[in-house]
């Protein structure tokens, strides 16, 4: 049993098959038709309509392009039945399309223009915009078949518009196709040529082998009008090779027919003929009955080997009267006209001059109304042609502005894409910059740091040695019974417990903060109490300079406000920037020092404040103050006034992106020559 | 005898009163604590000439330990107390610097008490 959810997946999956299936049903017919068996017989186990119609369509297709055209016939007759019980007026539209070509492959070019005018007013109805150019291209073709030449190219060019419009290329190399085989007609070879050579680029791009055969069989046919018999019999080669390589009779066909005829012009009738009779037979084979009474003319004029006079006479007349029931059969008068023309000439030959006369009048008549009509048309067509190339100009302009379109496209996306490698390269190297600023400034601290892990450590294994000490003691105590005095030593003993606990923990704390200093980028926003943060990089500071240098000294002073409490900000970062500004600080009292000025007593002093919604953080320092012209720059990147080596040039620039950027704060400088310098930072709270 | 113990870490004091609690119940000797260099010289003046013995840390903020040496030995001439430095950074540079300044002793951190004991009842008998 199948359960609804797997009949809708299965008809998923018979949608999908059928939509590949009539993807490819252009450049890959053989396969196409594989993939549209497959939906048709998933869609008839469960009887789900939509497919079976969809698969029928595209097999029916495919059996078009083989050729087979009753097979066709009859399967899109199916599907043309399930499409009306759908009432898919669009599905409905195609299936007329394909009835179409396939009356026009039989011969029947009024029954193929009455399907093909049903189509189109369907598929316009129904703006199926997809085939509307298709459906245009064949009714251009049936026309053309027809001899009616004003209708062909007026569809023909509708199609090439829309086909553009929709960006159909299968339309586009139809329709340059049959512009060259109208250029053909018309005795314009290098037009032809240049039009088949066009329909045969954008076929070769598309995969379409098809088109491709076609294409290169219209080519060599030209050459072989040109007398260019090896350009002729390349092409035809080729195209003979490739038509066999997919299946595509037709093309077949036409190849043979066309190397037979070059072959009779070298003067090789056995290969001519064996060329001419392989191309009848699957002609036959394919109903093409105006390709059969072609074939038949063209025998019918040739040398034929291995035959008495009589033997021929008999034969070629024989040829042209088959020409001749076919082509009444098909009613094309470019043909009739050639048969008869063919009939008079052999008529002529065998000295029956008044058949011969009548086959002239015959021809004759039909030449007139060929040419009266072919007069008007000849004039109409170079108007049409005008019309062509003014159009194919300017779809030409458009190829070309959107070549340069692309260019400039092609042209900002690499220079975007020069921006982006040079701006990750930056980037890269900042993250680079900041890190090594950190180590830098983690190197100053670990001296410090090293000395305020000293401390805490000296303390534990201190309190520790002497709790031990106690506990001997206290047992001594206990000996003696005084338990009073026992009782005291294990009070001190619980008092040291607490001393290391607290020891440990303030080492802990130190570590922890090496860590968080040193740390990329874990940058998160978290309750912080400033006051605490200032006054454990103060610190550091101080230590790490001292040990550094021993003649440092500096008397340093705290004055925090106890309303400041907690503010949320990036701990070590904001830590960063304090600890900058108070070694900066230092920095400037020790270089006044060196001055040796009577009473100069060294001084940086921590404050912090608590306004109405922001917190102040002052790092003040009794230094010389920043020179004038040295302020405008301090924030700047790599500016700095230490002697080379001993600063990045980076601390107050990372200082300030820090506090703005990071912290949506401001970080100001107030500074007097000859009395000290105070940095305000200043973050909202 | 009283022995003046400076050092900008307040447990020092803790410390320094049950590593010696034998002594100090004893009545061998007895601690008073400053904790800068500042507090110590106002000690000093205070109780002139009480301490006969002072250990000084050398890194303190404001006044470190060696300005406190510099003044107490320039200040207190005849005849000045005894004065032994303690220090974590125990470097020539710090040492070299405490000698000319006339320190009598000079201990590196973490200090060894059961040394220091030997050397403060060596100075006092």
């Amino acid at each position: 049993m199948k359960t609804e959810k797997d009949i809708a997946l299965l008809k998923a999956s018979i949608d999908q098959l059928n939509q590949q299936a009539w993807e490819v049903r252009v450049t890959d017919s053989n396969r196409s038709l594989v993939l549209s068996n497959e939906a048709l017989n998933l869609a008839t186990t469960i009887d789900y309509t939509k497919g079976k119609a969809e698969g029928l369509r595209t097999k029916g297709f495919c059996h078009l392009r083989l050729s087979k055209n009753k097979e066709a016939q009859a399967l899109l007759e199916e599907s043309l039945q399930l499409y009306k019980a759908l009432n898919d007026a669009a599905g409905i539209g195609y299936i007329y399309t394909g009835l179409g070509i396939i009356q026009r492959n039989m011969g029947d070019y009024k029954a193929s223009l009455e399907f093909l005018n049903q189509s189109s007013e369907l598929i316009t109805q129904t703006n199926y915009r997809e085939v509307e150019p298709l459906v245009y291209y064949h009714m251009g073709i049936t026309y053309k078949y027809m001899g009616n030449l004003e209708q062909a190219l007026e569809f023909i060019l509708k199609s090439l518009a829309v086909g553009k419009e929709v960006n159909n290329w299968i339309a586009e190399a139809y329709t340059l196709n049959t512009l060259g085989s109208i250029y053909d007609e018309l005795g314009d070879y290098d037009h032809a040529l240049e039009h088949h050579h066009q329909s045969l680029v954008i076929r070769r791009e598309a995969g379409d082998k098809w088109g491709e055969a076609g294409s290169l069989d219209s080519i060599g046919s030209i050459h072989l009008k040109q007398g260019n018999y090896p350009k002729a019999l390349s092409f035809c080669g080729q195209s003979l090779a490739m038509a066999r390589s997919v299946g595509d009779k037709k093309g077949e066909a036409n190849s043979l027919f066309h190397l037979a005829q070059i072959y009779n012009a070298q003067s090789e009738p056995d290969l001519a003929w064996d060329n001419a009779r392989q191309s009848l037979i699957i002609r036959e084979e394919i109903g093409d009955k105006k390709g059969q009474a072609e074939i038949y003319v063209c025998l019918a004029a040739m040398k034929l080997p291995k035959k008495n006079q009589n033997e021929i006479d008999s034969e070629q007349m024989n040829f042209l009267k088959k020409a001749l029931a076919l082509g009444e059969e098909t009613g094309a008068l470019d043909l009739l006209f050639r048969i008869h023309q063919s009939f008079y000439k052999l008529f002529k030959q065998q000295h029956q001059f008044e058949d011969a006369l009548q086959q002239l009048e015959l021809s004759d008549a039909l030449e007139k109304e060929i040419h009266s009509q072919s007069f008007k048309q000849k004039i109409l067509n170079l108007e049409i042609a005008h019309k062509i190339e003014q159009s194919k100009k300017e779809a030409e302009i458009y190829r070309l502005r959107n070549v340069e379109l692309a260019h400039l496209y092609e042209e900002s996306t690499k220079q975007k894409n020069e921006i982006q490698a040079t701006y990750t390269e930056l980037k890269a190297t900042q993250v680079q910059l900041i890190q090594s600023e950190k180590m830098a400034s983690l190197g100053e601290l670990t001296a410090g740091i090293a000395h305020e892990i000293q401390n805490p450590l000296n303390f534990v294994n201190n309190f520790s040695e002497v709790s031990n000490e106690l506990l001997v003691e206290m047992n001594e105590e206990l000996d003696k019974g005084d338990i009073e005095e026992a009782k005291a030593i294990a009070n001190d003993v619980k008092h040291n417990l607490e001393k290391i606990n607290h020891h440990g923990k303030r080492a802990d704390a130190i570590v922890k903060g090496m860590l968080q200093h040193s740390r990329s980028s874990s940058g998160q926003k978290e309750p912080t109490d400033i006051n605490a943060l200032a006054d454990e990089y103060l610190r550091l500071s101080y230590h790490g300079l001292r040990a550094k240098d021993k003649s440092f000294n500096a008397k340093f002073e705290t004055d925090f406000d106890a309303n400041v409490g907690s503010v949320i900000i990036i701990p070590q970062d904001l830590g960063r920037v304090i600890l900058n500004l108070i070694n900066n600080a230092f920095y400037a009292v020790t270089e006044k020092r060196k001055q040796q000025i009577d009473g100069y007593e060294p001084t940086v002093t921590v404050s912090t404040k608590k306004l109405d919604g922001k917190v102040l953080i002052v790092v003040k320092d009794n230094g010389s103050g920043i020179p004038q012209k040295v302020l405008e720059k301090i924030f700047q990147p790599f500016f700095t006034t230490k002697p080379a080596g001993k600063g990045t040039g980076l601390g107050l620039s990372l200082s300030y992106d820090i506090v703005t950027k990071g912290h949506g704060g401001t970080l100001r400088v107030d500074t007097r020559e000859g009395e000290g310098t105070s940095f305000i930072i200043e973050i909202p709270a | 005898m009283k022995i003046l113990v400076v050092d900008d870490e307040t447990d020092i004091q803790v410390l320094f009163q049950q590593r010696f609690r034998r002594e100090i119940r004893d009545g061998e000797m007895s601690f008073v604590f400053a904790f800068s260099g500042e507090e110590a010289l106002q000690f000093l003046e205070q109780y002139d000439h009480e301490a006969v013995l002072i250990l000084s840390d050398i890194n303190m903020p404001g006044m470190s330990g060696l300005e406190l040496l510099k003044h107490i030995k320039e200040k207190y001439e005849a005849p000045p107390p005894v004065v032994m430095m303690i220090t974590a950074y125990g470097d020539d540079g710090n040492y070299n610097e405490a000698m000319k300044l006339g320190a009598d002793d000079f201990l590196t951190k973490p200090v060894d008490f059961l040394t220091l004991k030997e050397k403060l009842k060596t100075r006092i008998a």
